[in-house]
């Protein structure tokens, strides 16, 4: 299943998606990154620390 | 799709999933920028997906986040703000532009509600960024501001005729005309035209009172106060001005010294700040009360004399309209109190009984006594007669003030003099519940002695008899149950409706059963009993079980008996069963048979007042009328009226009074006194019984089974037979191993089409209104979920399960989980960990193969059986995933079961045998291979009343 969310951004309301443990898959994955629930790609981002 | 820096709870392993935020692992958690997919939204897209969520956990086959959620409750506020036309048009620089908006005025109480709102952002609502190098800083209150103001922007726009019209305009005659149709249409000017900053000046001025108001942080009070009790009526009123800091409101001062200079030392700003908004602050409020402006012109920042009447006046209109305008108005305590108003009570004796034999009915006359009181003091007819003729609004009645509105005053004169004196114990009822009041005036209540005090309190609960169970009763009723039994034959006894609305599974339909068994003996005459259709085998079956030396009829179905034979009929029996369908199409015939009593169950049906069912069940005459139903009514104000106008006809007077006495007071007003009065009034008529109270709970066995029998749609009897003939000519030339795969390939195919047909045919079509087990699971699952329980529900097919899951996501809006065989173990463990958090998905399908064993899901009170597996020790294991231990609730089994079909046939194979069931069907469903012919076409055979009886 997909959770929808929503936020604001710089004035701009964005929709972006999460997909649940038994869902995942149905979001675009980042390139080379593992799945993860929000089809987050590491590339361009800080690593978390 | 675009991408955006979403700031998330991160672990080792990446972003953390929303529902794992709370914390359920030990892992420490930090908080870290991801780039995610999304995509940018119009406003005007934004508010239409806002309303396709509000007040869902689900949309198609996605959940709601809490921050989409939460964003919905910002748009109902900004509706709010916009319903209450409190907003502004503006003019503002935008860049290098300027944007023509509606922008939201925030009067006094709406500060309150931002800060609730604020308080209960979701961290994921202020999750986005434009930078991957800081997290979003920006404080919960300022965002939703912003948000809001766009919304109101945008709905405010919506709401302008001809807005969504396309295509510009061009040659304006002067910038003020193209301002307002930047404000209709495109929200922003063109660039750097002439004039237009000067218009924003001229704008900005034009919202400085507005503004100066409302972006302070000083507040002006105004208080009225009453003249000094030693001066009595002629003293003179008054009204004062004070300040306030909004950050610390216990922080007050008077204006004329905040005037003389005491701003800075009180609130830190400067005096002249401080005096500017005095000004400002003052000037409005003279343009919105006439005494503040007749008063302001003597001078005095601190306040001035008003006389009687105008204190009258302010307390009656400009208080409200000053308060709206964000003032904080002080009254004094008494105003608030809500009993200015005479008020009238009646005494009600019962000395004078005019009915023969002295017995007491609904129908008996009583003596009624009526007093008036305004505030608390008892008034005799000469005092209130010197009121009248005094005719001062506010006058002081030994030492309290209070309202005297000539006209009610009057009124209570009047209905003093004239008031009946007597009235029939059915009004008196009525009165004393307040469902009947004198009109224009304020109701004290009943104050009766006698047999009519007795027969009160008994309607309140106290002290009704206690009834033996009914001869015949076969079984043992449990004591709320003989309670809820008794409750009914008071009710009845008197003519009077009760809607019996227990918890699912405490036993309704026994209740009721138990009442007609004691009352046949005594009335020999016949109780319409009113169901749906899914549950008229349910009624028939409990009857056979409970009551069975008790007459029963089933009213249904082509061939049922018309005219003269169906009314001689009706007559011999104590219970005619039958459904609303028919209740409606053969309401003529049944308006004609002078019931002894009718039972609506799932009342619910007749919740529309105007829907044809609902009139039908009003044109039937009955001795008593009763409603059973799992939902609770009180919840649902606007079915309330229609069922309580079936029960108890005329008794909350029509649907427009009930509209404007107790409707609109209690859901749109909020008004706690209506709710009050509307407990009060229908309490004595609904008894609803939870299986979590403590009485109850003592009362119930840990564990319940129940079988819920359910009738085959017409298209499932047809597939049901077809089956079976094919069989019968397989059979025949069948033997050996062949003979046992047509048996178990028809219970297979037999079993499918007793759960739906779309499982039987495989074809993907089409899913509700075609299977009665279906309806029936729908409608249980619906009280289930209205009482916030939770339930799991096993079919041994796994397309089956699929099928529930799509249709029960769709029909409730809640995630449903779904379980089988080809999950694998990790999310299994998720699943299960989701199911019995806080606030997971309150229903669990599971097959029965992949989730009757192993599995720990107390949070479950409600297991249902879809199909069976008859094999009584898989189907316990099954139900003991709810039923161990860490379940602290009573649990309940529902065991779904075709009438007249191969599951009841089984079933009650199984259950004269139950001893060796275990061994006989411990294979699963071998044993039934090992029949002849002629018994396996017995036990498969299907039986008229299969479909809908």
């Amino acid at each position: 299943m997909i959770t929808l969310h929503a936020g604001d951004c710089d004035g701009t309301p964005y929709l972006w998606g999460e997909a649940t443990r038994e869902g995942r898959g149905a979001l675009p994955q980042g390139d080379g990154a593992s799945p993860h629930p929000f089809g987050a790609s590491t590339r361009d981002c800080a690593a978390p620390g | 799709m675009s991408s955006v820096t979403a700031w998330l709870p991160t672990g080792a392993a990446g972003p953390v999933p929303s529902g794992d935020a709370a914390g359920t692992s030990s892992e420490v958690l930090s908080v870290a920028p991801w780039s995610v997919p999304a995509r940018p939204l119009t406003v005007r897209e934004f508010v239409d997906l806002l309303c396709v969520v509000m007040g869902k956990r689900t949309v198609g086959p996605a959940a709601v986040g809490a921050d989409l959620a939460y964003w919905a409750e910002a748009l109902r506020l900004a509706g709010f703000q916009v319903a209450r036309q409190q907003f502004l048009p503006d003019l503002v620089a935008d860049g290098g532009r300027y944007a023509a908006i509606w922008s939201p005025v925030f009067a006094e109480d709406d500060y309150g509600r931002l800060e609730r709102l604020a308080g209960r952002m979701p961290a994921a609502a202020r999750a986005l960024a434009t930078s991957d190098t800081e997290p979003p800083g920006r404080e919960a209150a300022a965002v939703l501001r912003r948000a809001v103001a766009s919304l109101v922007d945008h709905l405010v726009r919506a709401g302008l005729p001809g807005s969504r019209a396309t295509g510009g305009r061009r040659g304006f005659s002067s910038t003020h005309q193209m301002w307002m149709y930047a404000l209709k249409m495109t929200g922003h000017m063109a660039a750097k035209p002439a004039g237009v900053p000067e218009l924003a000046e001229v704008i900005r001025e034009w919202r400085r009172p507005v503004d100066a108001h409302a972006g302070s942080p000083l507040q002006t009070c105004i208080r009225l106060e009453e003249p000094d009790e030693a001066d009595g009526e002629s003293g003179a009123w008054r009204i004062r001005y004070l300040l306030r800091s909004r950050q610390d409101p216990s922080l007050m001062v008077p204006a004329d010294k905040v005037w003389e200079g005491g701003a800075a030392q009180a609130f830190g700003t400067s005096d002249t700040a401080a005096r500017e908004f005095l000004l400002v602050s003052l000037g409005r409020a003279s343009r919105i009360s006439p005494s503040i402006a007749a008063g302001l012109d003597g001078g005095d920042m601190g306040g001035h004399t008003i006389d009687v009447e105008g204190a009258h006046r302010f307390l009656t209109g400009e208080a409200a309209a000053l308060r709206q305008a964000g003032y904080t108005v002080m009254l004094p305590a008494w105003w608030g109190r809500g009993d200015t108003k005479p008020r009238l009570a009646a005494r009600a004796g019962a000395g004078a009984f005019s009915t023969p034999g002295g017995i007491l009915s609904l129908d008996t006359i009583v003596s009624f006594d009526w007093e008036a009181a305004l505030g608390d003091q008892t008034m005799t007819l000469e005092e209130l007669e010197e009121l009248a003729l005094a005719k001062a609004p506010l006058v002081r009645v030994r030492g309290q003030w209070v309202e005297a509105n000539s006209a009610e005053i009057q009124s209570a004169i009047d209905f003093l003099r004239k008031g009946p004196r007597q009235a029939t114990f059915r009004d008196v009822i009525r009165t004393a519940l307040g469902a009947a009041m004198p009109p224009g005036l304020d109701f004290g209540g009943v104050r009766a002695s006698g047999r009519v005090a007795e027969m009160l309190e008994k309607l309140d609960g106290k002290g009704f008899e206690e009834l033996e169970q009914p001869e015949g009763f076969s079984g043992t009723l449990r004591p709320y149950q003989i309670r809820g039994y008794s409750w009914l034959a008071f009710l009845g006894q008197w003519g009077l409706g009760g809607c019996l609305a227990d918890d699912m599974g405490l036993g309704k339909t026994i209740q009721v059963l138990a009442h007609i068994q004691r009352d046949w003996p005594s009335s020999r005459r016949p109780a319409l009993l009113v169901c749906p259709t899914s549950v008229m085998n349910n009624w028939q079956r409990e009857a056979a079980r409970f009551v069975p030396g008790l007459p029963v009829m089933v009213h249904h179905g082509p061939d049922r008996m018309r005219g003269e034979r169906f009314r001689d009929a009706a007559g011999e029996h104590a219970m005619v069963v039958t459904s609303y369908g028919l209740a409606q199409r053969d309401a003529g015939l049944l308006a004609g048979i002078p019931w002894r009593g009718v039972v609506l169950d799932e009342a619910q049906n007749i919740k529309n007042p105007r829907a044809k069912q609902s009139e039908a069940a009003r044109m039937l005459e009955a001795d008593y009328r009763f409603a059973l139903t799992g939902t609770p009514v009180e919840n649902h104000l606007g079915d309330l009226w229609s069922i309580m106008e079936f029960l108890n006809p005329g008794f909350l007077g029509t649907q427009g009074q009930f509209k404007s006495n107790f409707l609109v007071p209690v859901q749109a007003e909020k008004d706690s006194g209506a709710t009050q009065r509307l407990k009060r009034a229908t309490g004595p008529f609904i008894l609803r019984r939870l299986k979590t109270d403590r009485d109850i709970i003592s009362d119930l066995p840990e564990k319940m089974e129940m079988k819920v029998f359910c009738p085959l749609t017409r298209e499932q009897a047809s597939l049901y037979a077809s089956i079976l003939k094919e069989t019968e000519e397989a059979l025949g030339s069948a033997a050996g191993i062949k003979r046992k795969g047509v048996i178990l390939g028809t219970l297979s195919r037999l079993k499918q089409v007793c759960n739906h047909p779309a499982q039987f045919l495989g074809d993907n079509s089409a899913i509700p209104n075609r299977s009665g087990k279906l309806a029936r699971l729908t409608e249980m699952l619906e009280e289930v979920l209205e009482v916030g329980d939770r339930a799991l529900v096993f079919s041994q097919f796994a397309v089956m399960g699929g099928m529930l899951q799509r249709h029960l996501q769709e029909r409730f809006g809640c995630e449903v989980l779904f379980l089988h065989g080809g999950v694998p173990k990790g999310r299994r463990d998720a699943m299960v960990e989701r199911f019995q958090g806080d606030g997971g998905p309150p229903i669990f399908v599971l097959s029965l193969k992949a989730g009757g064993t192993g599995l720990n899901l107390t949070s479950a009170n409600h297991v249902f059986h879809f199909d069976r597996w008859w094999n009584p020790a898989v189907e316990s294991q099954a139900t003991d995933r709810a039923f161990r231990i860490g379940q602290r609730r009573n649990v309940q089994v529902h065991k779904l079961v075709c009438v007249g079909t191969l599951e009841e046939k089984i079933d009650q194979m199984i259950e004269g045998k139950r001893l060796v069931a275990e061994q006989v069907v411990g294979t699963g469903e071998g044993w039934l291979t090992e029949m002849s012919n002629d018994d396996l076409r017995r036990v498969l055979a299907l039986s008229r009343e299969a479909a809908g009886v």
